[in-house]
């Protein structure tokens, strides 16, 4: 078993004469993967990069994107994927906390990459590494083209780096306003890898999908889940998840046997009845983490495809990829039965825990905690919350022995298996992506138009979870419109966490303490009744 | 560039007043600018129904209609024609604004 992830790739390499990456209308065998990643490699490390650097991804998930990841790990450096979509200011604040000299970039980011390269933080100090094709179109300097990186050795590099080391860093939203860097290590990835592709009875003959953007840790299991066994990854392009038919076509078209997302865009797929019945033949699993998949549409999906494995896998980003797994024996009969969350992946551990750390009784809510090999080291350069995040185990006199505390609400049910129940505080889950609404409230504060803001969250029953909802009062004498507050707001914040639904109020609703009442506000977006003082 | 045609120019005020999006300009690149995203997108549908009458079953849909302002007018305009001169007939998919929402 291979120490570092990027092993897996040079072992393949030599065994099998195969196809591992497809998409962008390129196919790239493991034999070109492992020679473009070795060339790159070579090139960063002579361009000054050390051990241990930070080097930031900017580019769309493509095969050059997987040649250029591969390429950051065999130079010893950390791994740093920025969401191509941006916005420059996020991105900025990112590299900034991640310390990050390096950007290598493809695809339509010039304007993005041209923002960063200029932001007066950097002082010019990053450089940029050009992966696409030809040169990029943009008032910056490229340190490197692809050209340059064909002109290097194409042997296998010696490596400083182990398993215990750090492969990436993985940005989540804070509720702060800045985004936490969560560190990861080879050793965590590997274990998990190891684990579901035994588990799941991954071979070289699977066609997995490739669908999380590569800024959302799913796709590490993607992309190393297929490199483990020598399996090919198919990326599916991201506009395919406005288009519920196309999502369907490729599945069928590109025969995979896996699909792994999240929830949301398979009850986008139910909704419009796009999945035939005994669709998608050469399917074997299909699999979904990161939120709750409603069980109406599961059922679904389960009376579609009964040639085909269901499987939760629920776990944080700092527990690596997936902590806990359930796989549906058979197709619920009760709508309104919850899908466990199950047990935990080999090596790992669940714990049901009170406010004190102690276990609470069997069938009693608690937070779940998550111990084992999953853990990551921590948040980048913030011990504090680090230390806050993952206590140390209690009566453990092991410092090493830790626990991550996810914020969840969990219970262990009558069957032993472990069920989610929900979240303490105001982070949320839409579309499967991880949101502290009071990232987004910080954000609004920060502009000049508005006064004073509650954002909250409105659970639906489509396809969406939750949306994010905004009520707002404009600052005296601004424009204030929700027009002109998103337009701002979407200079500061990923797309994602735009609110879906605005109000306009006079003032806000406010409780007898005097604090802004934001159940109310949940209230009058869901429906019930307006709130106190709008003029909507 | 042309001036905007004025079924270009209303697709742009839904942009603005439905989907509280202002989008640059007409040949905007949506996909590319992540504007479009699938909350989006079936508010979109839902809002050129009940504006311009047209019913858009999903099997009809391409990518490049819905790429810019642009090709979204032009897409409208067919079926606006398209509606004109035939029957109104069901597609084997259901339309958009009749799946059941939230």
């Amino acid at each position: 078993m291979p120490e570092l992830l990027q092993e897996w790739v040079t072992l393949q390499a030599e065994r099998q004469p195969g196809v591992a990456v497809v998409g962008n209308n390129e196919r790239l065998t493991y034999a070109r993967l492992e020679e473009r990643s070795n060339q790159l490699a070579r090139l960063l490390k002579e361009a000054g990069c050390k051990t241990g650097d930070r080097v930031c991804l900017l580019m769309p998930k493509s095969p050059t994107a997987i040649v250029s990841l591969l390429g950051i790990y065999k130079a010893d450096c950390l791994y740093v994927p920025l969401d191509p979509a941006g916005p420059a200011a996020r991105l900025a604040r990112i590299i900034e906390s991640c310390g990050a000299r390096w950007i290598l970039a493809a695809g339509p980011v010039s304007g993005v990459l041209g923002a960063l390269v200029d932001d007066e933080r950097f002082r010019g100090s990053i450089s940029v590494g050009w992966m696409g094709d030809g040169a990029a179109h943009g008032k910056f300097r490229t340190d490197f083209t692809r050209d340059d990186v064909e002109s290097y050795p194409s042997a296998v590099l010696h490596y400083d780096h182990g398993g215990g080391d750090p492969a990436h860093l993985l940005f989540t939203s804070g509720s702060t306003g800045t985004p936490k860097g969560v560190t990861i290590t080879h050793a965590s990835v590997i274990r998990f890898v190891q684990w579901s592709t035994k588990y799941f009875g991954m071979a070289a003959s699977d066609r997995v999908s490739g669908h999380s953007p590569l800024h959302f840790d799913l796709s590490i299991f993607d992309i190393f889940g297929a490199f483990a066994v020598g399996a090919e990854l198919h990326l599916v392009p991201p506009e395919l998840n406005v288009l519920p038919h196309k999502l369907a076509e490729f599945i069928r078209s590109a025969e995979l046997t896996q699909w792994f997302s999240v929830p949301s865009v398979l009850t986008y797929m139910a909704k419009f009845d796009v999945v035939r019945v005994d669709d998608f033949p050469s399917l074997k699993r299909l699999l979904w983490c990161g939120e709750v998949f409603s069980t109406p549409a599961l059922i679904h999906w389960m009376r579609r495809l009964p040639h085909v494995t269901f499987t939760n896998l629920y776990g944080p980003t700092e527990a690596t990829i997936a902590s806990s797994y359930y796989t549906v024996a058979r197709c619920p009969e009760d709508e309104r039965a919850p899908v466990p969350i199950g047990r935990a992946c080999d090596g790992e551990e669940l714990l049901v825990l009170d406010e004190g750390l102690r276990p609470v009784r069997p069938g009693e809510a608690g937070e779940l905690h998550i111990a084992g090999v999953g853990l990551s080291p921590g948040y980048w350069g913030d011990p504090e919350k680090t230390r806050a995040a993952f206590p140390r185990r209690p009566g453990s006199a092991d410092p090493g022995d830790r626990l991550y505390k996810t914020g969840d609400a969990a219970k262990v049910g009558a069957d032993g298996l472990v069920y989610f129940l929900g979240r303490a505080d105001s982070q949320i889950k839409s579309r499967g992506y991880r949101i502290e609404l009071e990232e987004i409230e910080a954000a609004l504060n920060a502009l000049p138009d508005v006064g004073e803001c509650a954002v909250v969250a409105v659970q639906t029953d489509g396809f969406e979870g939750a949306v994010v909802c905004c009520a707002y009062v404009p600052a005296p004498g601004a424009d204030g419109s929700p027009l002109a507050v998103r337009q701002a707001l979407s200079a500061a914040l990923p797309t994602y966490m735009l609110p879906a639904r605005w109000r306009v109020l006079d003032r806000l609703p406010r409780n007898a303490n005097g604090k802004i009442d934001r159940r109310h506000v949940t209230e009058a977006f869901a429906g019930h009744g307006a709130p106190a003082g709008g003029v909507g | 560039m042309a001036e905007p045609s004025a079924l270009e120019a209303r697709i742009r005020q839904v942009f603005r007043d439905k989907l509280k999006l202002d989008v640059p300009s007409v040949d905007t690149d949506l996909f590319e600018t992540a504007a479009l995203d699938s909350m989006v997108f079936v508010d979109l549908l839902l809002h050129l129904e009940r504006e311009f009458g047209v019913t858009v079953a999903l099997e009809d849909i391409e990518f490049d209609h819905f790429r810019s302002i642009e090709r979204i007018a032009e897409f409208v305009a067919n079926r606006v024609a398209w509606a004109e001169d035939t029957a109104p007939r069901r597609g084997r998919n259901q339309s958009i604004a009749d799946a059941p929402r939230e």
